[in-house]
């Protein structure tokens, strides 16, 4: 509400200010048209990208694309999509279904909280959010635009040259575009979990919800690290043991694939918990559909390899029902109910 | 026509690799940056025209060449990118052209320098690939690095530029069908040198003997004529066996390190 009220201001005084100098013909005032991220310090410092800096306008054009359709091949799916809002923008589809309705090879992740991530993707392929965009907006099975056909099309539309012009300064091309839709992202912020709520001493666990929550410091934490539930590292987590593959480049070596480092193989990258009980599927695969199955793995699944992460038991965690019952209750509290219903993030060709 | 226009000895297969086009931060000073034109100095262009071939013979996609390893090869594909080109000259001034970033494709490519110094140039100094800075984020790169333009050269899925793309079809020894050399990665972006070392770019690597000039004049065009050697991409210092190499992990470094070897060579220099 403080965002949009804050966005709102900027919006006016910029009409003001607009209207003022053209009438006295005084020179042109530079507002501060730049967005700061409104999140909590312990999140730490967001990563700042060399070029792109958030602006309320660049925030507006990439909420507009990221809602709109005319990215992908066939004009048929936007970015939201596969993100969507009330699943914490991930979708729950096993694997997710993009422009070709050939089924992907990974999961939707969820968005929020990614100016505080330097790499992207499961297994880390791309480093900074900006470039990351340019895989789903081209991929064949994804969005399966070219930019060039992008470009061209948002050319040809009565608003967009516009828009990029107020945003960048500048006529359309491909580096706005991809700035645009991350600026828009960066604003993803989920910060009132209960687990926030109760740092500022505004939440009380219920019982079962506390023993959750110890039996999560005791197992879960070293990976899935405060406050973004994620150590932001790779990690092997026992799905399968076997990684033997003909082309370096299949999607199933995880991590190997970017950095040919033997230890890397099935790593993936540790998803943040937040949201987590309303964004199944789980895994980089989607391969388990409730946190049920997930604590079963953990619990008895675990497959052990050479490359298996030494944190995990090798016998696994053996979690009673009980056990699981409580910290399926814990992972339920990470719900940010604000966050899903934030009207800043809504599509806004629906409002 | 050629004779007539003839400035420089004429260079055949010499090359150098050296780590040092822009490593001497102490030297930073030394560097111009050419960015807009200088009036009051005089100033004349340089032509570099890269063209691929095999052994002595300009790239030819009908024909089938024979490999170090015996296979023989028809290439349908050469595109690579070269980037952050240097210049020094004989009094040790090095100039770097900024923002260049450029894409070879099968037929070669000329590119335009303008705006350079007039003077003897002693030595030519390029990446071979996208440096680093350039590759861990597209997202802010123009020109012949815009994804927009990019002809299939970036991996969307690990955010980098194939520095090398080399495709066609092979009959090997015991295999045949099509082959795809993809080669990316900071590991695998490296320097092309040709000529003397100037004292801007202090180096370990000494002791190479001076074998590239190229005198600009102003108002003149300088053309620095540049061949690929495809044979060498297959050769030097690893033999590529495509019946078993063609798809082996560890292939990407070791054709690197066949591009970082002979692959370029300076063919002649000639005044426009």
């Amino acid at each position: 509400m403080l965002k949009f009220s804050k966005l709102t201001s900027y919006i006016l005084l910029s009409l003001l200010f607009s209207s003022c100098s053209s009438e006295d013909e005084q020179p042109e005032i530079s507002l501060p048209s730049v967005y700061q991220l409104d999140a909590p310090s312990y999140f730490g410092e967001p990563v700042k990208h060399t070029e792109n800096e958030l602006t309320v306008k660049g925030i507006e054009l990439g909420r507009t694309l990221f809602y709109d359709p005319i990215l992908s091949k066939n004009n048929d799916i936007s970015c939201a999509s596969c993100h969507q809002q009330h699943k914490a923008f991930a979708d729950q589809k096993s694997p997710s279904l993009g422009d070709s309705k050939m089924h992907l090879e990974r999961n939707s992740p969820t968005l929020f909280n990614l100016a505080w991530k330097t790499d992207f993707f499961w297994d880390g392929g791309a480093s900074n959010l900006e470039s990351q965009i340019l895989g789903p907006l081209t991929h064949p099975d994804e969005m399966g635009a070219s930019l060039a056909e992008i470009i061209k099309k948002l050319n040809s539309h009565p608003n967009y040259p516009t828009l990029f012009q107020e945003a960048f300064s500048d006529t359309i091309k491909s580096k706005y575009l991809l700035y645009a839709l991350a600026q828009f992202e960066k604003t993803l912020i989920s910060k009132n979990t209960s687990y926030d709520l109760f740092l500022n001493n505004n939440y009380t666990y219920t019982p079962q919800e506390l023993v959750g929550k110890k039996l999560f410091e005791k197992n879960c934490v070293s990976c899935h690290a405060y406050p973004h539930f994620s150590d932001f590292e790779y990690h092997n987590n026992g799905l399968d043991s076997l990684f033997s593959f003909s082309d370096p480049e299949d999607v199933n070596w995880g991590r190997y694939r970017i950095t040919f480092n033997e230890i890397d193989k099935g790593k993936y990258h540790t998803p943040s918990l937040r949201n987590i009980a309303i964004s199944a599927p789980y895994m980089h695969d989607g391969r388990f559909s409730s946190l049920s199955e997930v604590l079963d793995h953990y619990s008895v699944g675990i497959k052990n390899s050479e490359y298996t992460d030494t944190n995990l038991p090798v016998n696994g965690f053996q979690f009673s029902p009980e056990e699981k019952e409580s910290l399926i209750r814990f992972l339920e509290t990470l719900t940010d109910h604000s966050f899903i219903n934030n009207q800043n993030y809504t599509n806004p060709f629906s409002n | 026509m050629k004779k007539l226009l003839l400035l420089s000895t004429i260079l055949l297969g010499l090359l150098f690799t050296f780590s040092a086009c822009e490593k001497d931060k102490e030297k930073e000073d030394d560097i111009i940056v050419i960015d807009e034109p200088d009036d009051t100095i005089p100033t004349g262009s340089i032509r570099l025209k890269i063209d691929n071939g095999f052994e002595d013979e300009l790239l030819s996609t009908a024909q089938e060449y024979i490999v170090e390893s015996g296979d023989t090869i028809k290439v349908s594909m050469i595109r690579y990118y070269i980037s952050n080109v240097y210049l020094t000259n004989e009094n040790g001034d090095t100039l770097k052209i900024e923002n260049s970033y450029y894409l070879i494709d099968t037929d070669g490519k000329e590119i335009e320098l303008t705006n350079i110094p007039t003077g003897t140039y002693k030595s030519l100094c390029f990446g071979f690939g996208v440096d680093s800075s350039a590759n861990h984020d597209i997202s802010r790169n123009e020109g012949d690095l815009d994804p927009n333009g990019s002809n299939g050269m970036i991996w969307t899925w690990s955010s980098g530029y194939k520095f090398l793309r080399l495709e066609g079809e092979f009959k090997g020894d015991t295999s045949q069908g099509t082959f795809k050399f993809h080669v990316g990665g900071d590991a695998n972006y490296k320097e092309v040198h040709f000529g003397q070392m100037m004292s801007a770019m202090r180096t370990s690597s000494e002791g190479h003997s001076t074998m590239f000039s190229a005198v600009v004049s102003e108002s003149k065009t300088t053309e620095i004529h540049l061949r690929t050697n495809i044979a060498e991409v297959f050769k030097t210092p690893n033999t590529i066996d495509l019946d078993v190499d063609r798809q082996a992990h560890g292939l990407s470094s070791k054709i690197a390190d066949n591009y970082t070897e002979n692959f370029f060579e300076l063919h002649h220099v000639e005044v426009q």
